[in-house]
């Protein structure tokens, strides 16, 4: 992660951009 | 490749002018230069602009609102609802600076009266620019307007259709939430066919580049000669303006024909099962019609099958009373073969127990535990990649929760369009009456600012707004005539969210 040496923890970008990218496939089914 | 030169020129001009004048007029600005439109690119030209902050000076930093702060292990952790980090867990002199600025520090006048700056300057304008860029600092109008940019960009997939393909109102289970009309029947392969070219033609006239099939029911899967047909005929259909297309079964698991495995396999053939607990848990609500016998010990076989053949199906578990209790179970059993899951809580679930205040607490009660067990016990893969809760990932703000009256249409067995299967399942049109896709994407019914409880004065001040998106807006529209106030599941979200929040704060501090 670019900013751990601040102090600062979060997901890697890269990882969230491929989070949303995912989003709205088939898994994005939201009905019962 | 198109060279685009991004002149960021609109920043606050009293700043730049400040800091132009602090620079001896070099600094007029940010200029970003994107080499492609590849939506990373204007990202990683961001990166490193620290040294810009410095340049500039001065500038405005801002805690946002809404955000939620909360401690794990008694380490802070931050979430930006409007955001597009997650959660953020901040130490050190990260988390020096945040609270410099809760506590009303202000930049506007320079960064020179701040004792962290005059200690170490570098270090503090890299602290800034790591809070802003993690969204948990708004600073100058410009920096805002870049970020805005840079989101943009990333919302900015390929525009997509869904299609919900009703192959079949017939089921094998008799699931008591259930909301398909099962005495129906199944819809022609020829039908299909005609249906599937007339979407795609239309898809592409409303500018659409890719449109997903939902292969659904019912169980698909009892037309399963259906799907496979249909699927290999697309792959010579006309197509003329070149739509991506893309199939994903939805189906109970019950069984799986050999080729329709090979299918999935090879990778034609998306697939999502409902799977709503491990043995009984799942027991008590999907049991098959003709005989009672209750469905997991199949839907686990199925699975069996398809992980060995390296595909990892994609889990739906339905919550509702009945195995809100399992759900530890289920994420376990998810977590140990690694199977991406959802958790969505039932709607129409008055028939089984469901629907009532008592239910409700009950059911975030269950899932509120299920998340702090999550939060002891995170699984391998990140937990925004393998889990959602509804469907939130909290790496974006929810203005809306599915595509309902924008880029999703319901065909029915019969080629009636509909917005949604479940709860609004009488058709606009048929599907060869006129363009269908401008039809759903140009209706008017529930428009965009119908939704996310804009209308409720409750969601106007809750911290989960955007979030929750305001729950499903047709669920709200059922209970309350309007899909703009507030969720039936609104103390569910309000209950949940933080619990579901933390568990992604403490995966971070563990580092798995």
């Amino acid at each position: 992660m670019e900013y751990e040496d601040l102090g600062v923890i979060c997901v890697a970008d890269g990882d969230a951009l491929e989070v949303i990218a995912s989003s709205g496939s088939e898994d994005e089914q939201d009905c019962d | 490749l198109a060279l685009l030169l991004l002149e960021c020129v609109d920043y606050s001009r009293h700043r730049v002018q400040n800091a132009a004048e602090k620079t001896n007029g070099k600094a007029g600005g940010l200029r970003l230069i994107m080499i492609s439109k590849d939506q990373l690119s204007i990202e990683a030209a961001a990166r490193g602009k620290w040294e810009w902050l410095r340049q500039i000076g001065c500038v405005s930093a801002e805690i946002p609102d809404p955000l939620a702060e909360g401690l794990v292990d008694g380490v802070p952790y931050f979430y930006n609802p409007l955001g597009h980090r997650g959660v953020v867990v901040l130490r050190g002199d990260s988390l020096r600076l945040m609270r410099l600025l809760q506590s009303g520090m202000k930049l506007d006048a320079g960064a020179e009266e701040c004792e962290f700056y005059r200690e170490n300057a570098t270090r503090f304008f890299k602290v800034l620019y790591a809070l802003a860029d993690c969204e948990l600092v708004q600073l100058s109008d410009g920096f805002s307007k870049l970020q805005e940019e840079q989101h943009r960009l990333r919302r900015q997939k390929v525009e997509t259709f869904y299609v919900w393909l009703q192959l079949t109102d017939r089921c094998n289970l008799a699931c008591g939430y259930c909301f398909v009309d099962k005495r129906s029947g199944s819809m022609p392969i020829d039908l299909a066919k005609e249906i599937v070219k007339k979407i795609v033609a239309d898809a592409g006239d409303a500018g659409f580049r890719r449109v997903v099939f939902k292969l659904a029911g019912g169980e698909p899967m009892l037309q399963y000669r259906s799907v496979k047909e249909l699927i290999d005929w697309c792959g010579a259909m006309p197509n003329p303006k070149g739509i991506a297309l893309r199939f994903a079964l939805l189906t109970n698991g019950t069984f799986m024909p050999a080729e329709i495995l090979d299918m999935v396999v090879s990778g034609r053939l998306g697939i999502s099962l409902s799977l709503d607990g491990v043995g009984k848990w799942h027991d008590s609500a999907r049991r098959y019609k003709k005989d009672g016998r209750g469905s997991f010990a199949d839907i686990d076989k199925t699975i069996s099958l398809l992980v060995e053949r390296n595909v990892k199906p994609y889990i739906l578990v339905t919550v509702g009373v009945d195995n809100v209790g399992g759900l530890q179970e289920i994420a376990e059993y998810c977590f140990e073969r690694g199977l991406r899951f959802r958790f969505n809580v039932r709607r129409l679930d008055r028939a089984v127990g469901g629907g009532t205040e008592d239910a409700n607490k009950e059911i975030a009660s269950g899932l509120r535990l299920c998340y702090e067990w999550m939060a002891s016990n995170p699984p391998r893969e990140s937990l925004y990649a393998c889990h959602k809760f509804s469907n939130i990932h909290l790496l974006q703000p929810k203005r809306r929760v599915c595509g309902v009256g924008a880029n999703t249409a319901m065909v029915s067995t019969v080629g009636g369009v509909s917005l949604c299967p479940q709860y609004d399942p009488v058709p606009i049109a048929r599907f060869d009456s006129g363009n269908v896709v401008r039809m759903v994407t140009g209706q008017s019914r529930f428009e965009a600012k119908d939704i996310n409880g804009a209308g409720d004065p409750a969601c106007r001040g809750c911290v989960w707004r955007f979030t929750c998106g305001g729950g499903c807006p047709l669920h709200a529209f059922a209970h309350n005539g309007a899909g703009s106030r507030r969720s039936p599941h609104c103390n569910i979200f309000r209950e949940v969210l933080p619990c579901f929040v933390k568990a992604h704060a403490k995966q971070l501090i563990v580092g798995k």
